[in-house]
């Protein structure tokens, strides 16, 4: 008999060691966000996202290689991103007919990741922010018009179900987003034992709720600015007075708006969003803490000799905390209570048992139990590199013309960027230009250099040189036209263009704008095989070209013979 | 007798939990658009097109005209990727029997160069076998166009809740319109002009 028990409890350590393991936030690929390594980001990014559709966390995989791509200038090799990830947040009822599988596994191994409520609304703000890049305003208006849907209110349940919470008077805000979903959730099981509801309110799961308005600012601000391109004056004020609605603060930023005081828009991110955790009773319940504090801070930015700031447009912390943009799991809370009655009921025949066949009852009910515990804790799955908060500058800058643009966060020194080479929209274009920049903390001196120390595809040095292959500073695409330059630079003159490129291919480096489409590699530079010119509106502009980088390191043949042709001496 | 209670109250709870956990029937969990509403719609607007009263009073003796297209324009509140967006003009345009068509007219077809790279990039990756793949297009030089293409797709969309007590929508319709229009580049004068309507309908809650 003892035996009998020694097993089962031997199988329950067993199973419970293997069970579901909680989701653990990528500690490389949040370093490197925050660090301003968008590149290597980028790279962590790729190579930890799950290349199998069917997989249960693949779109939260391609979301993180969209906001890595995003923030190191490249959207360009994003866009099949997201496609994939718009389609997936368009379709609806993803997760609908997995409650079975849910009950016999973990959440996260049954479900798709979609992400809570203002995860999604980020996430199609993203996807806006990429065709804003790419200069397709209708594709901005559409996702940020899905990013904006009517969110749950649970005032009232709140209310209701703080009376079968115990009062405590002072608590923090984790302490009080959490008494608050206790409550909500204390509230729909009170209803369900045989309350009935009252007034138009909707209900899911036994929670009750009011539906509102969306209060997400920076969904509408975009659809605003989108509605405004394309010339749809009634949509765009009808977003405008919602946003001047939610607070008084976006005033200037919405006149700014009506008068067409831009030419160029600039979405701003600074700092990683909240992290999720289970809280509660079995943990069951989804609980967001910040990683990055929220706060009011305007964003400051100056070109030529003008300064203008802007306001927090999103404090995602925010939104993580809100009850309304939470989702509630009925099914955890049933797996928790049908687990600690499983486990209450297989110790009690345990206890009383007369024979092995009893125990063995007993035994496998406690271990049913204490796997649907286990199972029934949050899926934490969560993109941990969304940003705290966001901001949207409305910027005049000179057409076609490149000029400096700085990056602050008020009082944070910390945060400066400047970027030396943004150019308005192109001359005599219709439309505003679009992009994005994720500021960090850091102290680098490429952040603040006023000049590029690389020739790229947006910037020319004053003097000829070699390409940094051969040890020179052009970064730029190999065209014919540059030959002469290189060739002036102490190119052999018997190397011409097709010996060069293939050198380049030789050393297997992939040549962007020739090779359209690919999801890019690290550029040459930083020790990758991918040559390209990322935005000059990025933080990857400032990082690839305001600082110096070793020489490149050959792979090929090629290369080195011709080095070596060159430089005699360094045999 | 205690023992058995217990232990029928347990497995009760867990089979009753799983039970509520049931599959319902498929339907379709997105309201945007398919591959198939697009391909039905061009073929709708090249028919229209092709038996319009501007292309009937038009002969190989005519004088000669150059369509150049533009992306189509999103008005609507879907997303449409960029290739989508030059691949429904292209389709409608270069068409083999519409190409031969307008050829037939006195009709060349001119592409511009950002639309030319985008479609033969759709063309190439074999999207559709009768997409028209192995097209060739007219030389950019001396080929100014007389008459732009445009074409613009808009929506409506209501979403709400089937529940009677109300809740977070979970049924969306979006009826989608894609419309074209050739003008007169001189002129801006519109020569012709059709539509096509299609709308979809998806059940499941919008936020899951």
């Amino acid at each position: 008999m003892h035996k009998l028990i020694q097993f089962f409890l031997l199988a329950v350590v067993v199973l419970i060691g293997t069970g579901c393991a909680s989701y653990k936030s990528d500690t490389s690929l949040m370093s490197a966000m925050q660090t301003g390594e968008f590149g290597a980001a980028r790279n962590i990014a790729i190579d930890s996202a799950p290349m199998n559709p069917s997989d249960k966390s693949y779109l939260l995989g391609r979301a993180k290689v969209l906001l890595s791509s995003m923030a190191d200038g490249v959207p360009q090799s994003t866009e099949g991103n997201a496609d994939r990830l718009y389609d997936f947040l368009r379709t609806q009822g993803v997760n609908k007919g997995t409650g079975l599988s849910s009950v016999l596994t973990s959440e996260s191994s049954a479900t798709y990741w979609k992400g809570e409520p203002f995860e999604q609304a980020m996430g199609y703000s993203y996807i806006a922010a990429f065709d804003g890049t790419q200069g397709d305003w209708g594709n901005v208006r559409a996702s940020s018009a899905n990013s904006i849907f009517l969110i749950r209110d649970f005032s009232d349940a709140i209310k209701r179900g703080s009376e079968f919470a115990s009062e405590e008077s002072e608590q923090t805000d984790q302490q009080r987003a959490l008494a608050e979903r206790e409550a909500i959730i204390a509230d729909a099981q009170d209803r369900s034992t045989g309350a009935d509801s009252e007034g138009e309110t909707g209900t899911d799961d036994g929670f009750e709720f009011d539906l509102i308005e969306s209060d997400f600012e920076l969904g509408y601000a975009l659809q605003a600015l989108a509605s405004d391109q394309l010339g749809d004056m009634t949509d765009r004020d009808a977003k405008m007075n919602t946003l001047s609605g939610i607070s008084s603060r976006f005033n200037s930023f919405v006149n700014q708006i009506r008068l067409g005081d831009y030419n160029t828009v600039v979405l701003v991110s600074y700092g990683l969003g909240p992290e999720k955790y289970g809280a509660g009773y079995d943990q069951v319940i989804e609980m967001y803490r910040p990683r990055t504090a929220s706060g009011s801070q305007r964003l400051l930015v100056r070109q030529s000799g003008e300064s203008r700031q802007f306001p927090v447009m999103t404090d995602v912390n925010r939104l993580a905390i809100d009850t309304r943009w939470t989702n509630f799991e009925g099914m955890r809370r049933a797996k928790s209570i049908v687990g600690t009655v499983m486990v209450g009921a297989g110790v009690a025949v345990i206890g009383t048992a007369d024979s092995a066949d009893e125990a063995l009852v007993g035994g496998l009910l406690a271990i049913g139990g204490l796997i649907a515990k286990e199972n029934a804790k949050a899926d934490t799955r969560h993109c941990e590199i969304l940003p705290q908060r966001t901001y949207i500058a409305l910027l005049n800058l000179p057409e076609g013309r490149a000029t400096s643009v700085e990056f602050e966060i008020e009082g944070m020194p910390q945060t400066r960027v400047v970027l030396p080479d943004v150019s308005g929209p192109s001359d005599n274009a219709a439309r505003a230009a679009f992009h994005y920049v994720r500021l960090t903390d850091g102290d680098d001196a490429w952040r603040t250099m006023a000049n590029p120390l690389y020739a790229n595809d947006t910037h020319e040095l004053p003097e000829s040189t070699l390409p940094y292959i051969l040890g020179g500073r052009c970064m730029r695409t190999p065209t014919p036209e540059l030959m002469s330059e290189y060739h002036d630079a102490g190119l052999p003159a018997e190397i011409d263009f097709h010996d060069l490129m293939a050198i380049y291919q030789d050393e297997g480096i992939v040549i962007a704008s020739l090779a359209r489409g690919v999801e890019l590699g690290r550029h040459i530079s930083e020790g990758g095989n991918t040559l390209y010119t990322p935005d000059p509106c990025s933080v990857g502009y400032a990082r690839l070209y305001c600082q110096d980088h070793p020489p490149y390191s050959p792979s090929g043949s090629l290369l080195p013979a011709l080095l070596a042709q060159m430089n005699p001496q360094a045999e | 007798m205690r023992k058995q209670i217990i232990t029928s109250v347990a497995l009760m709870s867990f089979t009753g939990c799983i039970a509520l956990t049931g599959c319902g029937p498929t339907r379709a969990r997105t309201s945007t658009y398919t591959a198939a509403d697009m391909d039905i719609a061009v073929v709708e607007i090249r028919d229209k097109l092709a038996s319009s009263p501007f292309m009937s009073t038009r002969s190989s003796d005519s004088p000669s005209l150059v369509f150049q297209p533009n992306r189509m324009e999103n008005l609507s509140n879907e997303r449409i990727s960029r290739v989508d967006q030059w691949a429904v003009v292209s389709r409608v345009l270069l068409d083999p029997s519409m190409l031969e068509m307008l050829g037939s007219k006195n009709i060349t077809v001119t592409l511009p160069p950002v639309g030319e790279r985008i479609t033969n990039s759709y063309l190439s990756a074999g999207t559709d076998a009768d997409s028209g793949a192995n097209l060739t297009f007219a030389p950019q030089s001396n080929l100014l166009p007389t008459h732009m293409v445009d074409a613009r797709f808009s929506s409506i969309t209501r979403a709400s809740s089937e529940d009677e007590d109300g809740g977070l929508a979970d049924v969306r319709k979006d009826l989608f319109l894609m419309d074209f229009t050739i003008f007169m580049v001189r002129t801006r004068e519109i020569v012709w002009a059709g539509s096509v309507e299609f709308a979809r309908v998806a059940e499941g809650l919008l936020a899951n």
